[in-house]
């Protein structure tokens, strides 16, 4: 079943296998593990921490945000039917960022053991973050990941990474921790997504984004990691507050305090 | 070294004797060709993938994941990743892939343009019923009717549950049956259980 009529064509056939052949013989160098392989594929990132964006999708990006919500939609409650539970775990695993995909199930159980996914729905837009939790060492690395896509495209149009290998403290009761995004300044008259993601404390109820003309924006929040992204033609980033809800009431937060910091 | 399975092979590869990557390249490079050109729709995107995908497999050759001794299951999980991101892959392979002379546009004999232009045929009607399903769908489609994997080989190339890929052979079956039957394509349902016995080799 295999089979198509024609083969590759025996020069380049020829050409190729000598070409893997010589790729393999200079393969002596140690195989990074997986969780390294991710930090040296993100070769910008020589500081300690770092954060990068990427506009990732070779085609021209989404730029119909029309549909976008500020409240996130409901994830499907576990007796839904099989189809459209898929449906959102299918968006994220589609999902590839630096080297490993964003899976809604990973496939490893050993990662799996370390990785919460949250999904984040908006009017057709996929927004999924990935944060494998590590200790904070250059071999155990926290990494966090996160992609937007749009129903129907099979690229991301943005996604963001950050890479810490300084230890850092998870954020408690009340307090939240902005690990990265994309919240730089699209370029002039163009639209992109401004990306948000952390974690927060066990108090923590809800985070909404408030920015500076008003419009409030609600994160998708779960199991300690919130994240949330609004188109830019609805809001500048510069001038945003985190609104932190817990039992208590609600503490504003500038998110720029709050961020991971960079060593 | 030709009768060697694939997970010797690996093993004797990663130990410095690369020809035997070359003997997998020899083995499977027309599956994983195959492979490409059903879900690109494109005989020259899959001529340029074939060598993207062996690349990007050697670099991941620390997550090698066989299924009886048989790397095409995972070989067919890298190639598929590599071509939703088929860009950003090449980049990372630019070096490599600078050492291969451009391919030729047409092959030079007649019996092999013939080949190509019924390929092209068959695809385009592939594609145009593919595109009917969700992609998850269509990977199990493709990699179990017409790559011709068991269910768990399958399960590997897509890091699912197996499970999951009955689930997902079950929807797109069902989705597709109208087109299966004008085309004539094989039918659905015989993605196979067990291994299969046979598997075509190139060399």
């Amino acid at each position: 079943m295999t089979e198509l009529r024609s083969r590759l064509d025996p020069q380049r056939q020829t050409d190729v296998r000598r070409m893997l052949v010589a790729q393999a013989s200079r393969g002596a160098a140690p195989i990074r593990n997986r969780r390294i392989a991710i930090a040296g594929g993100l070769t910008v990132l020589t500081a300690a921490v770092g954060f990068i964006a990427l506009a990732v999708d070779p085609e021209p990006p989404q730029q119909n945000y029309a549909a976008w919500t500020p409240v996130p939609q409901a994830a499907p409650p576990l007796t839904a039917s099989d189809e459209d539970i898929e449906g959102w775990a299918s968006k994220c695993s589609d999902l590839g960022v630096g080297g490993v995909g964003v899976g809604g199930v990973p496939a490893r159980r050993e990662a799996a053991d370390r990785r919460e996914v949250l999904v984040d729905r908006r009017g057709g837009f996929t927004f999924c973050v990935d944060v494998s939790m590590g200790s904070g060492t250059s071999r155990d690395p926290l990494i966090a990941l996160s992609g937007l896509k749009a129903d129907g495209r099979n690229g991301l149009n943005l996604m963001a990474a950050t890479v810490s290998d300084k230890p850092f403290t998870k954020p408690q009761d009340s307090a939240v921790l902005v690990l990265g995004g994309v919240l730089q300044q699209p370029p002039e008259g163009g639209i992109q997504a401004f990306q948000m993601f952390g974690l927060s404390g066990a108090a923590v109820t809800g985070v909404d984004v408030v920015l500076a003309n008003g419009l409030r924006v609600s994160a998708t929040l779960r199991n300690g990691i919130w994240g949330v992204w609004w188109p830019s033609d609805r809001g500048e980033f510069a001038g945003s507050k985190l609104h932190v809800r817990t039992a208590a009431g609600v503490t504003l937060v500038d998110p720029s305090t709050v961020r991971l910091p960079i060593q | 070294m030709i009768r060697a399975d694939d997970g010797e092979l690996w093993q004797r590869a990663r130990q410095g004797e690369a020809e035997c990557f070359g003997v997998l390249f020899d083995r499977h490079g027309g599956a994983v060709r195959a492979f490409c050109a059903r879900r690109t729709g494109s005989i020259d995107a899959a001529d340029d993938l074939v060598s993207i995908v062996f690349l990007e497999a050697w670099r991941r050759r620390g997550e090698v994941e066989l299924v009886d001794g048989n790397a095409l299951p995972w070989l067919y999980g890298i190639a598929r990743r590599t071509i939703q991101h088929r860009w950003r892959t090449a980049v990372r392979h630019r070096r490599a892939l600078e050492r291969l002379a451009p391919a030729s546009a047409t092959p030079d004999h007649a019996e092999e343009v013939a080949g190509r232009l019924d390929d092209e045929r068959h695809l385009a009607r592939l594609r145009a019923a593919l595109e009917r399903l969700r992609p998850p769908d269509r990977d199990v489609l493709l990699l179990c009717v017409w790559q011709g994997l068991t269910y768990a080989e399958a399960a590997v190339a897509l890091g699912v549950p197996v499970g999951t890929v009955r689930s997902r052979l079950s929807r797109a079956r069902s989705r597709l049956d109208a087109e299966t039957s004008l085309f004539g394509i094989v039918d659905p349902a015989a993605c196979p259980v067990a291994t299969p016995t046979q598997r075509q080799e190139m060399s």
